[in-house]
């Protein structure tokens, strides 16, 4: 305090000739430095000037303080919207267990903020990882099992590659309505971490070994058999989401991620993987995700390409006749979005769509067609084409391809229809 | 000279490419950061058990004694008393076939999740595996092998897989084979590269 008012004290002595006629008429809190007080203007200080503007909540009794983590304004109101219609899998009963979609009719671009990433957690809370005491282990048929800990992983060389995550279930049907609903459970993040190709060579993989099994922390322990061809490719063991630590409910401080193939494969609060000689079949692939005898796909956890319109899209209503910039998402696990065609007529003519940059392999891909309604009904759809050259299918090929059976895996074209009055329905 | 010349070249040259050879069969570890866990460390008491049963420890149970820990171990808190009432997902249900005929189990089975219980799971050991790897619910480590023995001749038994008073054990419980074995697709014949997917749908 002392210093503090005796180099106030030299600034007011020495600069106050300099600053006369400045900030006259506010009234000096400082009743201990008598030369201010008599002599020289006095000068506003920082513990008392009020800023112009003041943003509300920002001061007075109670306020939050955003500087240290920012806040969006209070104006936007996206939030993730709770899924209820799996009620047997909250088999937690866990409050803070929960499936939540992602709200892409209000996002632009191709990132999801990391809050407005959809979750999926087979009803498990993320477990309360204290990062310093995390481990991830490394073992079964390798030369060298090894242990991690999150300082150790970010010793090594990283990598960081925008990636698309997608649920298995993020199946549209005739039943949903908004856009939420029938496509929520997709997002798409910049992922940070190391190669699982690296540790695995670290570790020394022996002959033999043909897939891994991941596996995470939390109270049913999630695992997922991922082909050895697929680990040593392209995987990342993130400690980074959109340039901030994995989210809890991403996986903190761990997460496995897997481009392209189905999102039960992204392992999260990763905490072992265990290098075998064939897929071991854990709870959830045996109990909710395994495909029949019956069905021709079987095990291929790469996700087929897909697109959706998300303006106008299900629920939506425009106000009027006029342009529309149709705009939507695209992408596949089979690589990157090669083509995107818009049709408006109901698929009778097709156009192709532009593609936004960046156009990352297995990310979302943003595409927009310009299009003037004028009134009337109208059918909306997109298709995608990836750079394996693989189409979307439309509802009856898929169906077709399915043998009717309604599956996860679902990709189809997604028809909107807008009615007379402009209202956007799910026209599946 | 040059017969000197060829000698050398004829001992060097495939002594570099013996060498190169076993630099790359070593994969030695490029970078030494991480720690390498104990063995008794690497013996994971929850680790993953192999759908053959390898991996199962010792230890025994029978439906009778399963019945006894279901109901003293909390099992039925959630499971219902006979583990066919819920809430928590059906561990007993009918008999009724069909139930991962079509799609994938994901979508099949009586009243959805709820209906599919353990009958339609494919590898009886995985049973065993689950319930000592994540039960009870934030309990896990809880029961020992025999009690988890225990309540899988008991699911079992409910669930008219095996006959009361069979013991389950590791070589038992391997050679149980479940009725909807058969419904599943197999394990890919096809080594994963990418294009998979395409390729098997082009078929």
């Amino acid at each position: 305090m002392a210093s503090k008012g005796s180099s106030r004290r030299r600034f007011l002595t020495g600069g106050g000739a300099a600053l006369a006629g400045l900030a006259v008429g506010v009234r000096s809190a400082d009743s201990q430095t008598p030369t201010a007080q008599s002599a020289s203007p006095e000068i506003p200080r920082a513990e008392t000037a009020k800023p112009a503007v003041v943003p509300p909540g920002v001061v007075g009794p109670g306020a939050k303080d955003i500087m240290p983590y920012g806040e969006r304004s209070r104006f936007v109101a996206a939030v993730r919207t709770r899924h209820t219609m799996i009620g047997n899998m909250d088999m937690h009963r866990d409050p803070n267990g929960f499936d939540a979609s992602s709200p892409i009719d209000q996002m632009v671009g191709i990132l999801t903020p990391a809050p407005l990433h959809y979750v999926s957690s087979h009803g498990n809370a993320p477990p309360d990882i204290d990062p310093a005491a995390h481990r991830l282990v490394i073992s079964g048929m390798v030369d060298r099992p090894l242990e991690f800990t999150l300082e150790d992983l970010k010793r090594l060389p990283a990598v960081s590659r925008i990636h698309y995550i997608e649920c298995i279930a993020n199946s549209p049907s005739r039943r949903e309505r908004t856009l939420e609903q029938l496509h929520g459970m997709i997002a798409c993040s910049e992922w940070t971490g190391v190669s699982l190709s690296l540790l695995l060579k670290e570790a020394g993989v022996k002959s033999g070994a043909t897939w891994i099994l991941a596996e995470g922390a939390e109270p049913t322990k999630h695992g997922n058999s991922i082909p050895m061809g697929k680990a040593m490719l392209d995987v990342i063991v993130a400690y980074g989401q959109n340039g901030e630590p994995v989210r809890p409910q991403q996986g903190y401080p761990l997460r496995l991620v897997v481009p392209g193939f189905e999102g039960k494969a992204h392992v999260k609060w990763l905490r072992r993987i265990t290098v075998v000689e064939r897929p071991y079949v854990t709870y959830w692939e045996q109990s909710h995700y395994m495909n029949t005898a019956r069905v021709k796909e079987r095990y291929f956890w790469e996700q087929g390409p897909k697109s959706v319109i998300t303006f106008p899209a299900g629920e939506q209503r425009l106000p009027g006749p006029g342009f529309y910039n149709i705009s939507g998402l695209a992408w596949s696990g089979g690589g990157a979005v090669r083509r995107v065609e818009v049709s408006t007529d109901g698929g009778r003519t097709w156009t192709d769509a532009e593609l936004l940059e960046p156009i990352r392999r297995m990310a979302l891909t943003r595409f927009q067609s310009p299009w003037t309604w004028r009134g009337g009904e109208a059918v909306l759809q997109s298709r995608c084409t990836d750079e394996a050259g693989q189409v979307q299918p439309t509802a009856a090929e898929h169906g077709n391809f399915w043998g009717g059976a309604r599956t996860p895996h679902g990709n189809p074209i997604q028809p909107w229809r807008v009615t007379n009055e402009g209202l956007v329905l799910n026209a599946l | 000279m040059k017969d000197s010349f060829s000698t050398l070249y004829s001992v060097i040259v495939p002594t570099l490419v013996v060498a190169c050879n076993v630099a790359v069969a070593a994969q030695g570890p490029t970078y030494k950061i991480g720690r390498t866990p104990t063995q008794q460390e690497l013996r994971f008491a929850d680790a993953a058990i192999r759908p053959d049963g390898q991996g199962l420890p010792p230890g025994s149970g029978t439906a009778e004694q399963g019945a006894l820990i279901f109901s003293v171990r909390g099992c039925a808190g959630c499971h219902g008393p006979t583990g066919a009432e819920g809430p928590a997902p059906l561990l007993v249900t009918s008999r009724d076939p069909g139930q991962a005929g079509r799609g994938t189990v994901h979508h099949e089975g009586v009243g959805g999740f709820a209906g599919r219980g353990v009958r339609n799971w494919p590898f009886a050991p995985l049973i065993w595996s689950f319930i000592n790897r994540s039960m009870p619910l934030n309990q896990q480590g809880y029961l020992t092998a025999n009690e988890v023995y225990g309540l899988v001749a008991f699911l079992l038994e409910r669930n008219e897989i095996i006959k009361k008073g069979e013991v389950m054990d590791a070589k038992s419980l391997a050679q149980v084979k479940m009725p909807g074995h058969d419904n599943y697709a197999p394990p890919p014949s096809v080594e994963w590269t990418p294009g998979l997917r395409q390729r098997e749908i082009g078929k």
